[in-house]
């Protein structure tokens, strides 16, 4: 049996696990201790004052970008979507605004939208995901939320990169400072204590420009009308020229080109060609054909090195 | 009103026989003085946070004039909390046990096996469910001091 004397041990003791949820905010604990001794012949059982301590409020919040590569885009792309997942990390209930950086004015001329996951499939549903401005989370509950933008017409680089940020904000505290007290602003009245991130979470989402673009320049490679002239009257044959080539740097694989034949034209039959070479109109074992309406190309692969691919195919005005 | 509150908690603490026992919750806080400079003292606990460690002090008044031995105190860990190892202590001489049953059977630390996976192991203090103090003797007119700390979950 170990006889031990009574040693006063002062720790430092801080706000050592503020970024854990734990008990519930407003959980009051209970604390009895029983005494046991015989005097004057006579058992004794006898138990202490109840000490009651009550649970304050952690506040914290962690905001990450969901994602494991970027949202890839366009230039003119509308409603294009980052994932974050936003997680209270306090012990209670709280409500966290969200602000997002939305001039980035490069990329998006308009203010960014935020739209709850609402049926938690992690892809953007304009038509059922709720927008907001701000979210209730009870203790330990995440959600996925989407910044919006619409991309801008221009010619941005290639590969190039542009940032978002998401910030949530706690409604109860959110000074942005570890262990800033706020009286009576949690659950229940109970005090609230910013948690190690300040009751503040921010996180940075990424769109990048695709590496290249398929490009397609359509022309009119030659126009005769039956007297051998350039004209485009009834009857003249047009010769039209797709040019297909990657803008950008990159290989494209399994490539179909499609092109609707305008009403008040007519396909001429056994005119479609590949680099000046000749694809039947049928759906065989070469790369294109001819179906009642559009003509289908077939390109196994270009690469940003390859000359640009040429199909041609001629129609007549009628 | 808070005197009287007091007043009938340490009334339901003393037994007719002269002890006298009354529990109390602190916590440890930095605090700083006019100047700035920082120090460490005792605060009552009353407001805690997950992951906050308070410390649970028991103390046993001798109010008679004849010394009591082998006084048995028992205090069960509150849910949500949790024992913090090697935190038990006590004023004057006296055994320290522990239970991992909630209070049917004690042993002191050495001695408490848990069976995990086939194989008997010692018990983590965050298994226990009550500390008890076996005190020697409490001396007239004495207080003896029996303390734990616990973490809260």
């Amino acid at each position: 049996m170990r006889k031990v004397v009574f040693v006063t041990i002062l720790l430092t003791i801080f706000y050592s696990s503020l970024n854990a949820k734990g008990a519930a905010a407003g959980t009051h604990i209970s604390n009895i201790a029983y005494i046991h001794y015989s005097a004057d012949g006579r058992d004794y059982n006898n138990s202490s004052n109840t000490v009651i301590d009550v649970v304050d409020q952690l506040i914290d919040v962690y905001v990450s970008f969901s994602q494991n590569m970027p949202t890839y885009i366009e230039s003119g792309d509308r409603d294009q979507p980052l994932a974050f997942k936003v997680t209270n990390v306090g012990n209670g209930a709280d409500k966290f605004t969200l602000y997002s950086d939305s001039n980035n004015s490069v990329l998006t001329n308009s203010p960014a939208r935020i739209y709850i996951d609402t049926n938690s499939n992690n892809i953007l549903d304009l038509s059922s995901d709720l927008q907001v401005v701000d979210i209730n989370l009870s203790a330990d509950e995440s959600v996925t939320v989407f910044v919006v933008n619409n991309i801008i017409d221009g010619d941005f680089a290639r590969s190039s990169r542009y940032y978002h940020r998401l910030k949530a904000v706690s409604f109860r505290g959110g000074s942005g400072i570890k262990a800033t007290l706020h009286n009576a602003k949690g659950v229940d009245g109970v005090n609230a204590i910013d948690g190690l991130r300040g009751g503040v979470s921010v996180a940075t989402g990424i769109y990048e420009m695709l590496a290249f673009k398929i490009k397609i320049d359509k022309s009119i490679a030659q126009i005769q009308n039956s007297l051998g002239e350039p004209n485009a009257t009834t009857g003249a044959v047009i010769v039209y020229s797709l040019e297909v080539y990657i803008d950008g740097s990159g290989e494209a694989t399994d490539i179909l080109i499609s092109d609707q034949i305008p009403d008040g034209m007519k396909y001429v039959s056994g005119s479609l060609k590949l680099n000046s070479k000749t694809l039947s109109d049928s759906i065989d074992s070469d790369d294109g054909d001819f179906d009642g309406r559009a003509i289908h190309v077939n390109i196994a692969k270009i690469t940003d090195s390859d000359e640009k691919q040429i199909v041609t195919f001629a129609t007549v005005i009628q | 009103m808070k005197k009287i509150a007091l007043l009938c908690i340490v009334v339901a603490g003393l037994s007719a026989s002269g002890i006298e026992f009354v529990s109390n919750s602190y916590q440890e806080r930095v605090v700083k003085d006019e100047s700035g400079k920082e120090s460490i003292k005792l605060l009552s606990a009353t407001k805690v946070l997950p992951g906050d460690t308070v410390i649970y002090v028991n103390s046993a008044t001798n109010k008679t004039a004849k010394t009591i031995d082998h006084v048995l105190v028992t205090n069960p860990i509150s849910e949500h909390m949790e024992y913090v190892a090697y935190s038990a202590q006590c004023s004057t001489e006296c055994t320290i046990l522990f239970s991992i049953d909630g209070g049917k059977s004690y042993a002191p630390a050495a001695e408490l096996f848990v069976k995990q996976e086939d194989k008997m192991v010692l018990a983590k203090p965050s298994q226990y469910t009550t500390v008890r103090w076996n005190i020697d003797t409490v001396a007239p007119s004495s207080t003896t001091d029996v303390t734990f700390r616990a973490k809260l979950k």
